[in-house]
């Protein structure tokens, strides 16, 4: 018999494989991708769910250019990541660095410092709000115990964008310094004994060994703390700020799509979020990725 | 043959009657509101037991997630036969729920006894919501401060300039010049309590078709620069103090402006708190001809359009019955703080010894109510931006003139169209 034509017959190994993966296949194709086709294919079309979509082209995408709601929203959002990438990223690798050096008491301490990160963030969102609350709040009896004049925090336009990010870096910053300590647990310990015998200080050390050796872990923080800045929603959907000074881009999206039921316009408006974070990421590829550092 | 043409029709009817008998119908119904719930869950166990053949499953959805949940569910098909209304929906979904059948509930008596039925309830000659009471907006007071003060029923305000004198008397300073206990407390619904001191001194909410609004305009900065004497020149609150929920539950306020479901808050929230209630004072003291404030209907449950059809006869049979059920209607209505949109029910010995409904129910006639409201209109970009630009140095006018032109922006994205608020008609005095 002509093995032509025979058809191969998977191994025990390769169905179990085929066995484990179409679960999450399927799941991804029917729970991801399909929406996402869906969301194109309705971000061409005026639609409320209600009644059946009528299609209107490349108008839900024209309209976003005049929407100054729209340009105030990515501003929000832009400032939002920018500031909890660099500020908190920043604040995340000294507390990193304290943290590895300490030799007792370490369990506990990552247990404190990854605590926000556990917290649901309406509680966290409730009592920041009360920790910010201008006439009785605990931040402004601190700032009256130095004669510091009382600050309005999350309820004036100028401070409440501030405040917001100040909170949201503080719960999330357990996280950028668990990876921060895993960068640096991966460090060999020879190149700091070089380094010490040729007189390095500790800040010396920290710029030429620990930060180029830590380039991945700051290429993956940049990476993601770009994307999910970008997308942010609930942390400044909980503390919200007076004269829509908090209001970011997706929460915008959130209030077209289930305020206005604007479906299609809303669409447009996750595709267009789409595009800005490729391209952001993109860019932050080329431009961080183009050295290597070798010992 | 005859004999058994006989046996076989006897053996249909038996059959008949037997499957007739077994049928069983399940009805389900939605809310978001757990009281109520419980409420008609009582009502349900009793029809039940009058009705063998229905049943019963109820789901409670939080009201962020309802009305998503609804819509998603009349494109999916899965719909509760019953859903509890609310009529900031009404434009979305009237093309989705059933109308009530003429035949079986009688219209021309709800014309008699429903107050702004044909207004609030009537599109294209039909109903599809059922009317159940009316909210506005009052005077919440801390009645332990009022007897500190040596205040009496007696001293209740009636007018404005009354009222003003009434909160600067019940206002605590410390020590460092802070307001401990603030007078009066409209914070986080400043621009709600303006819309009534607009309506009161002559203004509206629409303009022409609702196609805009109307602020701007003498009687729109007149309001809010009362509002701004309350704050900046007799200091009886101030920008950045508590809610005025917050402020009236934690003892820091004496008197706050809150539309009436504030009552049930207090009472599930702050069970110790002493508090009472009095109608909005006005400028010159008078209630007519009106409006004085604005009022809203908490509506009752509709059938959904997409309901399975055994289901539905049943749905509309058991509201019938329901909302017949007089103790039923003045029970909801005592648990949302509403007045029972019903006449008839006004003088129930439960609603006229009510403080708060009772309060209710002397305003509600001379209040309006203006349509749909869009909620932005309502909250960041409207009437909710009146309160951030007063407390952060815009002028009356400047403010109104930012908010007004956010608000029409709005109206342009998501035009209005049930508008029913210059069908007020004044009250004689």
């Amino acid at each position: 018999m002509s093995q032509v034509g025979k058809k191969k017959r998977l191994d025990a190994k390769q169905r179990f494989v085929l066995a484990v993966l179409i679960p999450t296949v399927l799941f991804f194709v029917f729970f991801n991708f399909v929406p996402i086709i869906y969301a194109f294919y309705i971000s061409f079309h005026e639609m409320d769910f209600l009644n059946p979509p009528t299609f209107v082209g490349l108008e839900n995408y024209k309209r976003l250019i005049g929407d100054t709601h729209l340009y105030s929203s990515l501003r929000v959002t832009a400032i939002f990541a920018v500031t909890t990438v660099f500020i908190g990223g920043f604040l995340a690798f000294c507390f990193a660095l304290l943290i590895n050096s300490v030799k007792r008491g370490a369990a506990v301490l990552r247990t404190v410092y990854f605590l926000p990160v556990m917290t649901s963030l309406v509680a966290v969102g409730v009592i920041w709000g009360w920790l910010y609350q201008p006439r009785f709040g605990l931040l402004n009896e601190v700032l009256k115990l130095f004669g510091l004049p009382r600050q309005m925090w999350l309820s004036s336009p100028k401070t409440a964008l501030a405040s917001a990010i100040a909170a949201s870096t503080w719960q999330g910053m357990g996280y950028t310094i668990v990876i921060f300590l895993a960068g640096l647990h991966g460090i060999s310990r020879t190149y700091y004994e070089a380094a010490e015998v040729d007189g390095a200080s500790s800040l010396q050390k920290v710029w030429y060994i620990t930060i180029p050796l830590l380039r991945p872990t700051f290429v993956y923080l940049l990476i993601t703390g770009f994307i999910t800045g970008f997308q942010v929603f609930d942390q400044l959907y909980v503390m919200s700020g007076p004269l829509n000074s908090t209001r970011g881009f997706v929460e915008l999206l959130y209030t077209r799509a289930f305020s206005y039921y604007q479906m299609g316009r809303a669409s447009a408006m996750a595709f267009l979020l789409f595009a800005i974070i490729v391209t952001l990421t993109l860019i932050q590829f080329r431009l961080v990725t183009r050295q290597q550092v070798e010992y | 043959m005859k004999r058994f043409v006989t046996v076989a029709l006897v053996f249909m009817l038996v059959v008949g009657l037997t499957l007739t008998a077994g049928a069983q119908v399940t009805i389900r119904h939605w809310d978001w509101h757990q009281p109520r719930m419980n409420l008609k869950q009582k009502y349900m166990a009793e029809y039940e037991k009058l009705n063998p053949d229905v049943k019963f499953e109820t789901q409670i959805i939080a009201w962020d997630d309802y009305w998503t949940r609804l819509m998603s569910g009349v494109a999916g098909g899965d719909v509760p036969d019953i859903a509890q209304f609310h009529n900031s929906q009404t434009q979305a979904f009237l093309a989705h729920l059933e109308a009530f059948p003429a035949d079986l509930f009688d219209y021309e008596q709800y014309k008699a006894d429903i107050i702004n039925f044909e207004a609030a309830y009537l599109f294209d000659g039909t109903f599809h919501f059922y009317p159940v009471g009316i909210m506005t907006g009052l005077i919440f007071y801390n009645a332990d401060y009022w007897a500190e003060a040596g205040l009496t029923e007696a001293d209740i305000p009636r007018t404005w300039d009354e009222f003003r004198e009434l909160a600067k008397k019940l206002t605590k300073y410390d020590a460092n010049g802070d307001i401990q206990v603030a007078g009066f407390v409209p914070n986080n619904i400043l621009g709600v309590f303006w819309l009534d001191l607009h309506y009161q001194l002559g203004g509206k909410l629409y303009g022409e078709g609702a196609q805009t609004v109307d602020w701007n305009n003498e009687a729109g900065r007149k309001a809010l620069e009362f509002i701004e004497t309350l704050i900046f020149e007799d200091r009886v609150t101030e920008p950045g103090f508590l809610s005025f929920t917050e402020a009236m539950g934690t003892g820091h306020a004496a008197m706050v402006y809150s539309w009436s479901w504030l009552g049930g808050e207090l009472n599930n929230n702050y069970p110790d708190l002493n508090w009472s209630v009095f109608r909005l004072p006005t400028f010159d003291g008078k209630l007519a001809p009106g409006p004085i404030a604005r009022n809203n209907h908490e509506t009752g449950m509709a059938v959904m359009k997409s309901a399975r059809p055994e289901a539905k006869d049943a749905a509309f049979r058991f509201l019938k019955w329901l909302y017949e059920e007089t103790d039923y209607l003045v029970e909801v209505n005592l648990i949302l703080g509403t007045a029972p949109s019903n006449r008839n029910l006004l003088d129930d010995p439960r609603i006229v010894s009510h403080p708060l409904i009772s309060a209710v129910a002397e305003q509600v006639p001379y209040t309006n109510i203006p349509g749909e409201i869009p909620y932005e209109v309502e909250s960041s970009y409207g009437l909710g931006m009146l309160q951030d630009l007063l407390f952060f140095g815009y002028s009356a006018a400047e403010a109104l003139e930012l908010a007004e032109a956010e608000a029409n922006n709005v109206l342009k994205e998501r035009p209005v169209k049930w508008y029913v608020e210059d069908l007020y008609v004044p009250v004689a005095e």
